[in-house]
């Protein structure tokens, strides 16, 4: 088991980390087949979790077969939609690179496109519910019961809970204080998201009314440590830190919210996402010890050319709400060119810790196809895991200077769009309500509907319910809500038809986007601080940027000559 | 199948016989049907204000200098602002209590920047216009008659009750030219302003002088919008003329209302920075150096989808040539997040006002005063 827990562990984090540094330098290929292979990984190991015997396998194997051979049928059948979408988004970013308003033919184009894709996605979700009845049958109760408290961080979370407010926590804590004392009052101003950072994963969650509380009087003990001698500081550290670890709500304390419990919609998902994978087949047949398994194919998405399009389309988006004055282009020209030549640089040693990860997770794979991990190797992911994680902080480190000069080239209100700004391909254009130029979200449609909703006769309004529960429901799950959230959301559709047919005209026409918000799925919220600095990576210190400054500030020039 | 294959030219007596007696058939249903009658009542209906009546049962409109045969409607004739129609001699509004939209805007939205800022405030609209403006973004609307659009029953109180209910501080007619509405808007701003509520009007200020000293009497706040910088470009494009349009914003100032200027830059159409400077001159000769001036993006819309959006640069040079001409409140309008968008202090420079999209973000405002150097910042802001 503890093995099971380093490799669950580590590797997806040295992967993450060794993803997020290489991300800048374009190193997709690699990029890719690591994200395979950790696919495989973890199919490997929730079946070992689930311990399956002998029997099961043999009942789970011509659904997981089934699941391999239509993934195939439908990689064919991708080829055509992938080029499709190319051509649409490369029209579309055509017209971007432009910066004229986008066609109504391109957008044309892109909702075909994305209407195929989606039929293609749709496609291979039609069999998934009997492949899922089959699990379910197969399953004991106890083992539907692990695969529903799986969670691919679970393990890290079991590992932790076991320190909460041990030593470590307190000097996590004594470790914060240190730092807050030799911190500016703009750092300050950070103190409530780093606290947050402090809890421990076995906390239960905390309401966002009683976090602020919280952090409230965290903060108090902070000013009081800024305001000691270091002499009294010293001695009153572990007290101090303790003070913190207490703030923290015990597990049922009042007020304290609980954890996401699983639903039957988590199970279907898990089952789905997580043991349903094209590399099922793979596994059962390496664990029946069948002759000439399949290959194993990663999962369906959106090929890295077209990925990378569909990322400059985004960025095209976010640039072009800017309104970046041709100085401000020289200057950020000036700024990704130095951030680029600093991640070229950086480049083959990213690839490196690359390549080490790629090969040590095909020894992991083919050491669990074989029986299990063995020590040396769980040394090996352990010290490329640490090499990994201290690879990324390096690639923050150097970016991070390049993001401070950016941010002081932009002005208030640009940083202000950036921080709001939600990736999309066709930016709605609502001069209506221009704070929506850009934007990937907007309530029209949904008005739309409760508007026909309300001129619609009791029964035929009772008729369409189901139909307009299942279209929310399929975007609120393409919104990745919780499952809590859906079905408290689709419960409330019929309450919010029913309020809206309860009103006035007037009423209804003032008061019909606050109903939607009652049903859709929330905005996300601005982004800040690091999150803030790693958007700003992300799109403004991209090197795609540069053709496109250039060509924007040589047409002004020649504009204004 | 045919006998015998008619030649060109009978083919020809024929289908020509034929169509003129298809013709001549519908003339004479015509001739035999009773005229429709005109309607006299519905939602909406009620005798207009500011006309009177000439001989033969016509009458003359006298709520703009209407570009309709000199204002003068036969009976059963609706004008081209689509809302005042003559029925047997007398004048109704077709549009009084409906509303074509209703929303809750922030005030930023008309724009008025120097009027309340960040106040929200409750957004009417009612089908017609005075002006055609070939570039209007909500021609839906305002090119349209009262029963050809969706309208919602909303007469003055039910407005004022709305807005108070919701806690808005103002109610602002916009969308459409208030103009078009005049009965409906101003008795709602009487209605409004008894309990307590500021009127703000958007128009293109095409009205003539005595209904718009009425309607200054219960309005707090206008928002002129000048399409254009020639009598031709207002004859061509808008339907209208840019005399009265100048009066307007004379007249507004002259009774005391609180003021900005509008001016839709369109590319090849209004974007002469000649002309923008002449009317930056007239702005500070007759309304003032403190009087707000937006220079607002054009996006391509309804008659004119053919042009392009107004380039930024157009935009900035307008603004740089109007601040060079003396004016001290010049903004952008239409690019959401640009810094000219702010309002800056004319003595210390600083962001007194730092607005994206319609949101204020930052309000260093003391009392109406800048809060680095203590200048005084005209407009309303409490």
């Amino acid at each position: 088991m503890k093995s099971k827990v380093v490799v669950l562990v580590l590797l997806p984090c040295a992967v993450v980390a060794a993803l997020t540094a290489a991300h800048a330098a374009t190193l997709e290929p690699q990029m890719r087949t690591l994200k395979s292979l950790t696919a495989e990984i973890g199919t490997w190991n929730l079946v070992d979790d689930l311990n399956l015997s002998p029997a099961q396998m043999q009942a789970l194997l011509p659904a997981a077969r089934e699941v391999r051979s239509e993934h195939e049928a439908i990689e064919a059948e991708q080829t055509r939609a992938v080029a499709e979408f190319d051509r649409a988004i490369r029209v579309l970013r055509q017209e971007l690179l432009a910066n004229s308003g986008v066609s109504d033919e391109a957008k044309a184009g892109v909702a075909r496109a994305e209407a195929g894709w989606k039929e293609l996605e749709k496609k291979s979700e039609e069999r998934a519910p009997e492949w899922r009845r089959v699990v379910q049958q197969t399953l004991t109760p106890e083992q539907l019961q692990i695969l529903a408290d799986y969670r691919p961080g679970a393990a890290l979370g079991r590992a932790r809970r076991a320190r909460v407010g041990a030593p470590g926590v307190l000097a996590r804590a004594e470790r914060l204080l240190v730092r807050a004392r030799q911190a500016t009052p703009e750092q300050l101003e950070q103190a409530p998201q780093r606290l947050r950072q402090m809890l421990p994963p076995g906390r239960p969650r905390i309401p966002a009314a009683r976090f602020r509380e919280l952090a409230g009087q965290m903060l108090d003990i902070v000013m009081e440590a800024r305001a000691m001698s270091d002499a009294d500081f010293e001695a009153r550290k572990p007290e101090l830190a303790q003070r913190l670890v207490d703030l923290l709500p015990q597990k049922g304390a009042p007020g304290a919210r609980r954890g996401r419990q699983s639903t039957g919609v988590d199970l279907e998902k898990k089952i789905g996402h997580m043991l349903l994978t094209p590399a099922l087949a793979t596994v059962l047949e390496a664990k029946l010890a069948i002759a000439q398994p399949g290959a194993f194919k990663p999962p369906i998405c959106y090929p890295e050319d077209l990925a990378s399009l569909v990322a400059d389309v985004r960025l095209l988006n976010l640039v072009n709400s800017l309104y970046l004055s041709p100085d401000q282009m020289k200057a950020l020209s000036g700024i990704i060119s130095r951030a680029e030549a600093d991640r070229q640089a950086a480049r083959p040693q990213t690839e490196a810790v690359l390549e080490d990860l790629i090969a040590l997770a095909t020894q992991v794979r083919d050491e669990l196809a074989a029986g299990g991990v063995s020590a040396q190797t769980l040394e090996r992911v352990r010290t490329e895991g640490a090499r990994g994680v201290q690879e990324k902080r390096a690639h923050e480190t150097r970016m991070a200077q390049y993001v401070a000069a950016a941010k002081g080239v932009l002005n208030e209100n640009q940083i202000c769009l950036v921080s709001e700004f939600i990736p999309c391909l066709i930016p709605i254009k609502n001069l209506t309500n221009p704070e929506r130029i850009g934007q990937a979200q907007n309530t029209e449609g949904a008005e739309r509907m409760l508007a026909r909703a309300r001129a619609a006769p009791e029964d035929r309004v009772a008729a369409m319910m189901p139909g307009a529960q299942a279209r929310l429901e399929a975007l609120l799950r393409h919104k990745r809500l919780p499952a809590a959230e859906i079905e408290a959301r689709l419960a409330e559709l019929p309450r919010v038809v029913a309020d809206a047919r309860a009103m006035s005209d007037a009423e209804f026409e003032l008061k019909k986007t606050e109903l939607v918000k009652r049903v859709a799925p929330p905005e996300p919220a601005p982004v800040q601080g690091a999150a803030l600095d790693h958007r700003i990576a992300e799109y403004l210190l991209s090197a795609n940027l540069l053709p496109i400054f250039e060509q924007r500030i040589g047409a002004q020039g020649v504009a204004s000559r | 199948m045919i006998d015998a294959a008619i030649n060109r030219r009978q083919f020809l007596r024929l289908t020509g016989t034929a169509a003129i007696a298809c013709a001549g058939a519908g003339w004479l249903s015509q001739l035999a049907r009773p005229a429709p009658a005109a309607p006299r009542s519905g939602p909406g209906w009620r005798e207009a204000e500011y006309y009177y009546k000439l001989d033969g049962g016509r009458i003359q409109c006298t709520l703009c200098p209407c570009s309709y045969p000199r204002g003068q409607l036969d009976d059963g004739q609706t004008c081209v602002c689509h809302v005042r129609t003559n029925v047997a001699g007398k004048l109704y509004v077709t549009n009084y209590g409906r509303a074509s939209s209703l929303h809750l805007d922030p005030i930023e939205k008309n724009p008025s920047y120097h009027f309340l800022p960040g106040a929200q405030a409750l957004a009417v609209s009612a089908p017609g216009c005075t002006l055609g403006c070939k570039c209007c973004q909500n021609w839906q609307m305002s090119q349209a008659r009262t029963d050809d659009i969706r309208t919602i029953d909303a007469p003055p109180q039910e407005l004022v009750r709305r807005a108070l209910a919701e806690r808005r501080r103002a109610i602002t007619y916009t969308y459409t030219d208030a103009a078009a509405f005049f009965e409906y808007a101003r008795d709602t701003a009487k209605l409004a302003r008894s309990r307590g509520l500021a009127n703000t009007m958007v128009t293109g200020g095409y009205i003539n002088s005595e209904p718009l000293k009425e309607l200054c009497r219960y309005m707090d706040a206008f928002s002129i919008s000048v399409k254009g910088f020639t009598e031709d470009y207002y004859r061509d494009y808008c339907r209208g003329q840019l005399s009265t349009v100048l009066e307007a914003m004379k007249t507004v100032r002259a009774q005391g209302r609180w003021l900005e200027v509008v001016v839709l830059v369109i590319p090849t159409l209004s974007d002469d920075m000649g002309k923008i400077k002449w009317f930056a001159a007239w702005v500070r000769d007759n309304l003032g150096l403190d009087t707000p001036v937006h220079f607002s993006r054009f996006w391509p819309a309804y008659l004119l989808r053919n042009l392009p959006q107004t380039p930024i640069s157009a935009l900035e040079q307008a603004r740089a040539i109007a601040r060079a001409e003396g004016l001290r409140f010049v903004y952008i309008g239409n690019l959401p997040g640009h810094e000219a968008a702010n309002t800056y202090c004319p003595r210390c420079k600083k962001a007194l006002l730092r607005r994206v999209g319609f949101r204020v973000i930052e309000n260093n405002l003391i009392g109406g005063s800048c809060r680095f150097c203590g200048a005084g910042i005209p407009g309303r802001w409490a």
